[in-house]
């Protein structure tokens, strides 16, 4: 079963009601192989166009309306994520990545573009700077440096006037923006129940941000129905993958320590089972959880506030055979499968029971469950090592029997200077392996290089992936050092460079046979961490003082040499300073010579003392003698 | 062996260039990796000449994209075609083209200094002849000292584009030294065009031209003998009519004015190539405002990351002007020796340069030796033992400490930074004992009884 098809599973049940219901809400879960458990919310509100001009607001929330008005947004996406999706073992994303952000924040949005650049810019910036105090995130510092205008790689998803004319896409990041409990609370403020009732209870900042990987989204797009007003719809989802066991933890032991021996489940089969030994038992079947352990609460009361809201909210993809007991206000019933499909069981909540929980046994099932493939299977390192310059490697895997078009959109700050004459494109086939490795020539690349400290790198790349085979993409970037105001205070951390994005275009209707996908989807590698050079930063004064030294030693002895003549070192005269310490040395050394002869004296006798006064005399004469020259030389000079 | 002798004995400036070329082909084809090893290091390579950010802007050059749109290129535009023309360093093939073009750069400019040295400026100017111009270095080792100094041998594997500017730098002042006005002030403006400093040479080729029309005026009745030959020092000095001579105004103006012409010509040709004028901010503004941090051999870099935002600009502003300040009274204090005055001035662009790299300074030291007849000064009189020493100990330790804070990372910032100052220290002391080499020449040829003498400064 796929998955983007269960999450329009609302949407096809509201089509059969015909009124649109202005809010709905819906939880799906599914389990993941290894006891891990996907919950993905989805909280969709609307209202018409014309309300939203004249600013009347039901549903659809006035905070986030008044900032879109403010700014001329025609759609924005935002996007909140932490941790990694792990195709390998998760198969294919939920919503095919379209719900998804890269490492800490991601936004982009289409804004009126009347006015010129400058006015756009003026919009983008009111827009961030609104939604950083909305949001409690650093979003005022997606500044020019942190924003990007992809050609390639976005598409309104919206219905716009005008075929989508007179609007400009920005894009920013901020890949080092820890997403935390102070971004959900607000996210939560902007639904109808406030978090208070209905799915949205379970949303606890402990759960969600203890999660292997988590994104929050909101997206705010034009609808048009036939026949209808076109509508503004916000779209709000939280996808969630939760390791079940360290989700269960009790809540009154929730400080991570080693588990007592005698609870450690061993595999006493292995031959170095001993008793300070331990092999963890390979877990049998699927686990037993219940949302009340896992969220830490039941689902409390619902939230169906909207007319014509007939909805499920929540729906449950396990297998056929997994027995599912509901707990709805007292009553415990068991559920089974949904008549449109074997795998999906739905539940919709009581408007009466105060909680409703669901709980599944552990049970052993024969069936594997299924899981879909994902289109491609991208990684993103850091190659090279030392901090004055690296490489960029990307690895990009399509596992299909089709060639597949991707577009590969990275922005990368401005202080990581990338050399696009060493961009190699290398395509090796995994099915044989000693194939050469052809180039890969892209069909499309848009290139705006950076400026520094203004204008970030955007490289867009349209690929073609041949089938079954692996594409490689390297570059060379230098590291740049910067001034030591610009480092953040852990500067030997390193820097972080947002995840490339990548969009993997559905196939021309009428080629490739085999696979029925329309839709394009996304997928976005990881977060890197850069380390660049550090100055020393305790030295500021150090380097101006000592530089400037060496450069005042040069200064002062050159032009000391210009301006002044050469003389015979004989011819120089005395200056006056010179002749008067003269003086005072000769007129100091008679009296400590009249003072030892003396002391002599004292020791020997009365008999020299005549001798040495006049010894003392003598030298007195003869600095005076001397300064009298100098004087006289000097006069002569001048 | 015998053969061998013999020929160099005919011919030992072909033998001596040519061993020059072959010492920097072989090197390049037996260690193949070595020019770009060398073109990575950040003593060779800065920001406004590295030969890797001359193939980026190649890149975007050739895909019609304007090349100064970003932080990466800030190199002369008119490199571009020129460049465009042979084939991609990448290659085995484009490289050792690449190393050939460079090796006759470094040809020419030896050539140069070869003239230069021939010419005899260094000791004998208009109103003056040195006491020791026997003393003076013959014109092939002067050659020899550029071609077989090994950071020239290095500049050239590294291939940055300063090597331009170095050799249209000697052009100029080869041509002043025959008394060619329109080719020296012509080529100064090409040195000027591709890097900024060359335009503070202006004034001392000026003069030093000046100084040559003065020379060849009065000996005109043979103009064959004044042609850039040291003057007979048997022959008899006439009184020279300085009514003839020409005028140091209007010779100043008609020089300036080329030098403008010319460098707006450049100016313009660029544009052609271009889009937008987007490459005279681009160039000029990085070498006037240091955006681009990257560590090198000079004094500014490491000043300016640890500079408190409230002052950089005014230390910029100070940085510059000290530069400036030099050119107008070396001119002035050495008017008797012009070329004193020119070699003084490269040497401190050389160690003042915002983005100086061993380069300049290796072509310093090669012109330097136009000054040979002086060393003997400074070697009596001053430090000259010492800044050597000093000069090695820092081109061998600064690798190391560079090493030791980027990739080891068991030294920081502090030892690159300290190697470079003693580096620029050990190169200014060399610049001011030949100021001083220099000056006391002058009063000898004045005073000889002063000669070996104590002498003190008033």
């Amino acid at each position: 079963m796929k998955l983007a098809q269960l999450l329009a599973l609302p949407a096809t049940l509201i089509s059969a009601v015909l009124a649109i219901p202005e809010y709905s809400e819906h939880l799906h879960l599914r389990p993941l192989p290894n006891g891990y458990l996907y919950a993905g919310f989805n909280f969709t509100a609307s209202t018409s166009l014309s309300a939203y001009e004249s600013q009347h607001f039901r549903y659809f929330p006035r905070s986030l309306g008044q900032i879109l008005k403010h700014s001329g947004t025609r759609e924005l996406h935002l996007r909140f994520a932490l941790g990694r999706w792990d195709d390998e073992s998760w198969g294919s994303r939920p919503r095919d990545g379209k719900r998804e952000g890269g490492t800490g924040v991601e936004i982009w949005a289409w804004l009126d573009s009347g006015g010129g650049k400058p006015a756009v810019e003026e919009r983008w910036s009111s827009l961030v700077n609104s939604l950083s105090g909305l949001f409690c995130a650093s979003l005022n510092f997606i500044d020019g440096t942190k924003t990007t205008r992809p050609v390639l790689s976005f598409e309104p998803e919206g219905m716009h006037r005008g075929g989508g004319g007179g609007m400009e896409l920005l894009h920013g990041t901020l890949p080092h923006e820890v997403v935390c409990t102070e971004n959900l609370t607000p996210f939560l403020k902007l639904l109808p129940c406030k978090g208070k009732a209905g799915i949205s209870s379970l949303l606890d900042g402990h759960k969600v941000f203890d999660a292997n990987w988590q994104t929050m989204s909101i997206d705010v797009r034009p609808v048009c129905h036939v026949g209808e007003e076109c509508r503004l719809e916000i779209q709000q989802t939280v996808d969630i993958v939760l390791d079940i066991e360290r989700s269960m933890r009790p809540r009154n032991d929730p400080i991570p320590r080693p588990r007592p021996v005698e609870e450690l489940e061993c595999d006493e089969s292995k031959s170095y089972h001993a008793s300070d030994t331990c092999y963890p038992r390979r877990k049998e079947g699927e686990m037993a959880w219940s949302l009340s352990k896992i969220f830490g609460t039941p689902v409390r009361g619902s939230c169906h506030v909207a007319d014509g809201d007939e909805s499920h909210d929540i729906s449950l993809e396990v297998s056929r055979d997994r027995a599912v007991e509901v707990l709805q206000g007292g009553s415990n019933e068991t559920l089974v499968s949904h008549g449109q499909s074997q795998h999906v069981r739905a539940i919709r909540l009581s408007d009466t029971a105060k909680h409703t929980d669901i709980s599944l046994p552990q049970q052993i099932i024969q069936e594997a469950p299924h899981q879909e493939q994902p289109p491609l299977y991208a990684s993103r390192q850091i190659t090279g090592f030392g901090q004055e310059r690296g490489g960029m490697h990307t690895v990009l895997h399509n596992p299909h029997t089709y060639p597949q078009r991707i577009v590969y959109l990275e922005s990368l700050p401005w202080f990581l200077r990338p050399y696009m004459h060493t961009l190699k494109v290398l395509s090796h086939p995994t099915t044989s392996h000693n194939q050469p490795a052809t180039p890969v020539k892209p069909d499309k690349m848009f290139y705006t290089p950076a400026l520094d400290r203004e204008r970030g790198t955007h490289l867009e790349l349209l690929l073609t992936i041949p089938a079954q085979s692996t594409v490689e993409l390297t570059y060379d970037f230098d590291k740049a050092i910067l001034r030591y105001t610009e480092y953040p205070p852990d500067a030997n951390r390193g820097f972080d460079v947002a995840p490339a994005i990548i969009r993997v275009l559905p196939p021309n209707s009428n080629s490739t046979a085999g696979n029925e996908k329309t839709q394009d989807s996304y997928l976005r590698t990881t977060s890197l961490l850069l380390p660049l050079p550090t100055p020393d930063f305790s030295m500021p004064y150090n380097v101006i003082i000592l530089t400037s030294t060496v450069i005042a030693l040069g200064f002062g002895s050159i032009f000391n040499l210009l301006v002044r003549r050469f003389v015979l070192a004989e011819e120089v005269p005395r200056s006056a300073v010179a002749v008067r310490v003269a003086w005072v040395v000769g007129k100091v050394r008679g009296v400590v010579g009249g003072l030892k002869g003396r002391m002599r004296v004292g020791g020997e006798g009365g008999g020299g003392g005549g001798t040495v006064v006049g010894f003392g005399g003598a030298a007195d004469v003869r600095g005076g003698m001397n300064g009298g020259s100098g004087g006289a030389e000097g006069r002569k000079e001048r | 062996m015998e053969a061998l002798t013999k020929v160099y004995r005919d011919q030992p400036k072909t033998v001596l260039f040519s061993a020059a070329a072959a010492i920097r082909i072989l090197a390049s084809l037996l260690f193949p990796a070595l020019p770009d090893i060398l073109t990575l290091r950040a003593e060779l390579s800065t920001p406004v000449n590295s030969f890797k950010r001359l193939q980026e802007g190649l890149f975007l050059y050739e895909r019609g994209l304007d090349p100064y749109d970003g932080g990466i290129f800030h190199q002369a535009p008119l490199l571009l075609p020129l460049f465009a023309l042979l084939p991609s360093p990448s290659i085995w093939l484009g490289r050792l083209i690449s190393i050939l073009l460079y090796t006759g750069l470094d040809l020419l400019t030896a050539d140069c200094l070869f003239q230069i040295a021939e010419s005899g400026v260094a000791h004998t100017s208009r109103s003056y002849t040195s006491l020791r111009k026997d003393r003076a270095w013959t014109s092939l080792s002067v050659a020899a000292v550029h071609l077989l100094n090994p950071f020239t041998i290095m500049t050239c594997l590294a291939r940055p584009t300063s090597v331009f500017t170095t050799l249209f730098t000697i052009l100029g002042i080869s041509h002043a030294c025959q008394a060619r006005a329109t080719t020296a002030a012509f080529a100064v403006a090409i040195a000027s065009h591709t890097s900024l400093h060359p335009v503070m040479l202006l004034p001392p080729i000026g003069l030093l031209c000046y100084d040559r029309m003065c020379a060849q005026s009065a000996d005109d009745p043979n103009p064959s003998e004044a042609n850039g030959v040291v003057p007979d020092s048997t022959k008899i000095k006439v009184a020279v009519d300085l009514r003839l001579q020409p005028k140091a105004l209007r010779f100043g103006l008609q020089f300036a004015a080329t030098f403008i012409g010319a460098e707006a010509f450049l100016f313009g040709l660029s544009r052609l190539i271009l889009p937008s004028w987007q490459f005279i901010p681009s160039i000029y503004m990085t070498l006037l405002e240091l955006p681009d941090l990257t560590p090198n051999a000079g004094l500014w870099w490491y000043f300016f990351i640890e500079m408190f935002d409230a002052f950089r600009s005014f230390f910029l502003g100070i940085f510059w002007l000290h530069m400036l300040s030099y050119s107008v009274p070396f001119c002035l204090r050495f008017q008797k020796q012009p070329l004193a005055a020119v070699v003084l001035m490269m040497g401190i662009i050389a160690v003042f340069e915002p983005y100086a790299n061993a380069g300049d300074a290796g072509a310093w030291l090669s012109c330097l030796c136009l000054l040979g007849h002086l060393f003997e000064i400074s070697s009596i009189h001053r430090y000259t033992f010492p800044a050597i020493a000093t000069l090695l100990y820092s081109s061998l330790l600064g690798p190391a400490f560079h090493h030791l804070w980027l990739y080891a990372g068991s030294g920081n910032a502090n030892f690159f930074y300290a190697i470079t100052l003693v580096w620029s220290l050990a190169l200014l002391i060399l610049l001011t004992d030949t100021v001083y080499a220099a000056l006391r020449d002058e009063w000898e040829a004045e005073r000889p009884e002063g000669k070996e003498k104590e002498i003190r400064q008033m």
